[in-house]
Formats: C-alpha cells, structure tokens, sequence
C-alpha cells in the first residue's frame, strides 16, 4: 500500500508540474483566438519539434508497440521508423512547409478552412471538419480508457476506473481551456524530453541487471530464434509498408497535427525540426521496442490485458521507476489527447459552429469565439470521457482506424495544394468516396479489408481518392466560387 | 560544397528554358533522393537475415545507421535545396537571401 501511495504521488506530482506550467502559457496568452489556437504562430525549433512529437506519441510508445515487440518480434521499430522518421518526415516539407506558406499568406488556422476557401465550398469546409472529429472523437476516448486502465493497473484497482480517467479528464480540461495552444506545446515539451530520458534510463538499468546487451538479445534469440531474423509472422513487406504508409499519411491529417503545420515561427524552425526528426525516432522506438521484445527472452510474464514495459520494469527496477515510466505513459496519452482537444474544438468552432452562426473572428466576436472554443473543449472532453465508461465496441473500431480514416484525406488535399486544375467536384469525389469505401472495409463484413495479398484497404482507398480526384478534376470544370490562385505561393512569405 | 544554381541569376529567355530544365532535373533529383531513403529504410535485402553484431540484429543496426543518413540528408536538404517544388520564383532553390547563412541570423526573425 505504502507502494502504491508513493506511486501516486508520483503520478500527481507529475500533473502538477504540468499544471503550474499551464498557468504560466495561461498568464502570456492573448484572448484573441490565434493566439489560443495557434500561440500566434511563434513556436520555436526545440517546442515545435517537441510538440509535434509528443503528440505523436499516445499509449503506443509505451504500451501496444511493446506489446507487439514481445509477442511478434522487434520489427515494429522498422515500421516506425519509415514511418515517423522518413516518410512523415517528407511529408513536413511537402504538405507542411507547403501548408505553413498558404496559412501564412491568408491566415487559415484549419485545415477545412484552407480548403474552403480554395474551392469555395462550406459544405467542403464543413465535411472535412465533421469527418475529421468522426475520427477524432473515438480516438480520445481510447486515450481516456488508456489512462484510466493504467491508474487500475498501477494502484491494483484501489483507484476505480472511473476516478482515474475522470482525474485525468479533468485535469486536461482545466489546463487546455485555460492555456490553450502554447500551454499544450510547453506541457508537451516537458512530456517530450521526461519520455526520452526515461526509457534510456530504463534500457540501463534492465540491461544492466541482465548482464548487458548482448546476452539480453542472446536469450531473446534463444527463446525465440524468429526474433533475430527481419520479417516472418506478421511481419510480411505488403504489412509493413501498408502500416508505415497508411499511418504516415494519416498523422499528417490529424487536426493536432495539421494544426502545428500553422504554427512555426519561421522556416528556420520548420528546417532544423526537418533535420532532426529520424534521429529522434531512433532514440525513443529502438529502446522502447527493444525492452519489449528482450522481454520475451528474459521470462517475463505479462498479466492478461496488461502491458510489458511495466512487467519488465517491475522485475529488473525499482517500484518508483516503474510508477515515473508510467507518469510518462500517461503523460505521452494526455499530450496526445490535449492537443486533439484544442484542435477538435477550434474544428468544431470554426469550421460548424462560425459559417453555420454567420459569426466573425474579430474584435467582440473574436473574444467571443475564443470563449466558444473553450465551452468546445469542455463538451468535446466530457462526452469522449462518458463514451470511455462504455467504450462500445463500434466506438472501439473507429478508434483504432483513426489513422486509415485520416489517411484517406491526404492524397486529394496533397492534389488539391499542388495542381490548379483540381475542381470542387474533383475534391468532394476524392474525398468523400474514399471515406465512404474504407467506412465500407471497416464496418461492412462483405467489404474486404486486406487486397491482393496483404495490402490493407487503408492503402487501397488512398489510391482510390487520388484517382478520382485526378480523374474527376480532369472530366469537371471550375465551379463559380473557386479561387485556383489561393495556394500559388512565392518567396516573399519566407521570414 | 558550393551549389553552382546558387547564383543562378533570375533568368529571362534563352537562359530561362535552361534554368528552368536545371530546375526540374534538380527536383527530380530531389525526389529520386526522397524515394531512395524511404525504400531502403528497412534492408529487404537483409530479408530473413538473422546475423547478430554486437549484441543487435543485424537488420536493427542498418536501421539505425539510415535514419542518421537520412538526418544528415535533410540537413544537407535545408541548406540547399529548400522551397524547391513548392516556391515559384528562383527555379526552386532556395534563394539568394536564404543560402548557407551561419547560425547568428537563426530565429531573430518574427512575423507579426
């Protein structure tokens, strides 16, 4: 018992430091809703590069990727890195360099805003924010269920579901609806560099407990030979480029995330963040799945539904490590659910709730807007956490397919930025049958969810929408209302 | 380490089509370089492979040597070759006003 206080006092005091610093970014924030949404597009390199990796993160890090290195093979961290580390990476300078310069040139704070305007549609502007919190709002609630799973976990269910994931509700929506954007970035810093230092500490320290790295990897290939050889399983190449594809494209188009493309202070910081980015997915995924894959060689048994990391760490550490790990976890899904608040409630308010109210953004309603954008994040939060109570299972699944759903806006929107021939009609087809059909291999049992030996429908559906984005552009002409100069960008925007 | 399209002038007639066919194999230099480090950013070749090199797979180790490549790559990318494909003036490299300036101008520069 007296473990398990000291445990949680870890825990609290962890929130409390990202508590104290929420009221600082709250006491430096502006009331207009730039600088809620989007810290009036200030971010230096380190907070830029933290944020977005921190939101990056979820339950993942720490617990499912672990999870499946132990029971599938350590390949994953492949996975991850072409994933997060190349790919995504690429994608910051095609989509999001690209992005920054227009939202630069005309203010958008949204992805549906961008593409509203280009095309000259509300009803675009509107569906891409309704179909973006569709995918959202389940997404959340799995990083609530998450967070609530492991205070059970932690407390061996002295802290009932319910108080754990409602604390941690709570607290976020005390420190989102307050601080706002550059409260969430400098929480999300914090939460970046606690991560990367604790699970080096933790390889240390098991490491060292077990005689060092060679002969962790050698009982791990004792145990299970598959380990050491790339691929076999479930690890076939149509499996791991699939994932790497279908997630890298994905993350790009998750609100948190296309949000921070508007944010960066100068090009300066969006290069160096470039750089920097397949090293430190290097750092965190290589001794993250590692620890979880040499765990299958050390004997550690996993309980049922529970998580490796902190099996191996009960075993080979100390208990207060294994509770601070586990802060951290928790630390990596509220950084990931804070910002997919803020970025939910700015969709909802500006993309439904202003064009559907007539209302504007500046002076009055502009203050105004920003109170509408915090009662957003106050209802967002709290439904998703009544919703994590029953988790029903279609919830469930959408959550888990987030990253294909999100991946089905990419091609068109990447289209639509690059070629000027791309009509309204082209986009709403690019966009809207593609959702429709991987809906369709998601929820449709006679709808296949893997092609042609092993290519996910994620995959399948992104080309789908490139092809009619392309094919329906090319057979329409421009609708009245459409602007095809809006995302002509020159060098003038450069800092 | 000097790009020659650095000083490239801005161009007009004759020497425009030509700067602007150097641009386009420049980009699509870039884009061969971008399709390269994804590809082999897991070693198919090493499919199956199982040796161990001071206490790692193999395969885990190539990993870890390409993503410092490709930091490198995207390092080498920023300095050079930026806004390329996506701003239109200069034939898409980075600007006269942009190339290789040392760390002392980094950030000083705030919009709004």
């Amino acid at each position: 018992m007296a473990d398990t206080a000291l445990q949680l006092a870890i825990v609290g005091g962890y929130m409390v430091v990202a508590a104290a610093i929420g009221v600082v970014a709250y006491r430096l924030t502006d009331r207009t809703a730039e600088d809620y949404y989007l810290a009036s597009r200030t971010f230096g390199t380190v907070v830029l590069l933290f944020t977005t990796f921190a939101t990056l993160l979820s339950a993942f890090t720490f617990f499912g990727g672990p999870n499946i290195a132990f029971s599938a093979g350590p390949e994953w961290i492949l996975v991850m890195g072409l994933m997060d580390g190349i790919i995504f990476a690429v994608l910051w300078y095609v989509l999001g360099y690209k992005q920054w310069l227009v939202g630069q040139k005309h203010g958008y704070v949204t992805l549906g805003e961008m593409l509203g305007d280009r095309f000259g549609s509300r009803w675009l502007r509107g569906g891409v924010a309704a179909i973006s919190i569709f995918w959202l709002f389940p997404y959340v609630m799995i990083q609530q269920q998450g967070a609530g799973q492991a205070i059970v976990g932690l407390t061996d269910g002295a802290v009932p579901f319910w108080v754990g994931a409602g604390a941690i509700t709570l607290f976020m929506i005390v420190y989102v609806a307050v601080s706002g954007m550059r409260g969430v970035a400098w929480t999300d810093t914090l939460q970046g560099l606690v991560m990367l230092g604790l699970i080096w500490v933790a390889v240390a320290w098991v490491l060292s407990a077990v005689g060092g790295l060679s002969s962790a990897t050698a009982s791990m290939g004792e145990a299970n030979p598959e380990f050491l050889a790339l691929g076999g399983g479930l690890y076939s190449p149509q499996y791991v480029i699939s994932t790497a594809v279908s997630i890298a494209f994905g993350v790009t188009m998750f609100p948190q995330i296309n949000q921070r493309f508007f944010v960066a202070r100068s090009e300066k910081v969006l290069k160096r963040t470039l750089a920097l980015w397949p090293v430190l997915v290097v750092l965190l995924f290589v001794p993250a799945f590692m620890l979880g894959a040499w765990a299958a060689g050390l004997g550690v048994t996993v309980p049922e539904n529970g998580n490796v990391i902190p099996a191996i760490l009960n075993e080979y550490t100390a208990g207060w490590f294994t509770a601070a790990v586990i802060a951290a976890a928790m630390a990596a899904m509220m950084s990931s659910s804070d910002s997919m608040l803020l970025s939910g409630a700015s969709y909802l308010t500006r993309d439904i709730y202003r064009p559907l109210t007539g209302a504007s953004a500046t002076g009055e309603a502009g203050g105004r807007e920003a109170f509408v954008a915090r009662v957003g994040v106050v209802v967002f939060a709290t439904l998703s956490f009544v919703a994590s109570l029953y988790a029903p299972g279609t919830l469930v699944q959408i959550g888990d397919t987030a990253f294909g759903g999100f991946a089905q806006l990419a091609l068109p929107v990447l289209v639509a930025l690059y070629w000027s021939r791309t009509t309204r009609w082209g986009i709403y087809a690019g966009l809207g049958i593609s959702q429709l059909f991987y809906l369709a291999s998601v929820f449709l049992w006679f709808v296949p969810g893997s092609y042609l030996g092993g290519w996910s429908a994620s995959v399948v559906g992104m080309l789908l929408g490139l092809l009619l984005t392309v094919g329906v552009s090319l057979a329409t002409s421009p609708s009245a209302g459409e602007d095809s100069t809006v995302y002509a960008v020159s060098g003038v925007e450069r800092d | 380490m000097c790009d020659r399209s650095n000083v490239t002038p801005i161009m007009s007639g004759a020497n425009g089509a030509r700067g602007e066919r150097r641009g386009r194999l420049r980009l699509a230099g870039w884009a061969t370089v971008a399709f390269v480090l994804v590809a082999l950013a897991v070693p198919w070749f090493l499919w199956r492979d199982a040796t161990v090199l001071a206490g790692l797979p193999l395969w885990i180790w190539w990993h870890v040597g390409w993503m410092a490549l490709a930091s490198v790559v995207f390092y080498v990318f920023t300095k050079r070759a930026w806004g390329i494909g996506i701003v239109r003036t200069e034939a898409g490299h980075g600007g006269p006003n942009e190339a290789e300036d040392p760390a002392g101008a980094e950030e000083v520069t705030r919009r709004g």
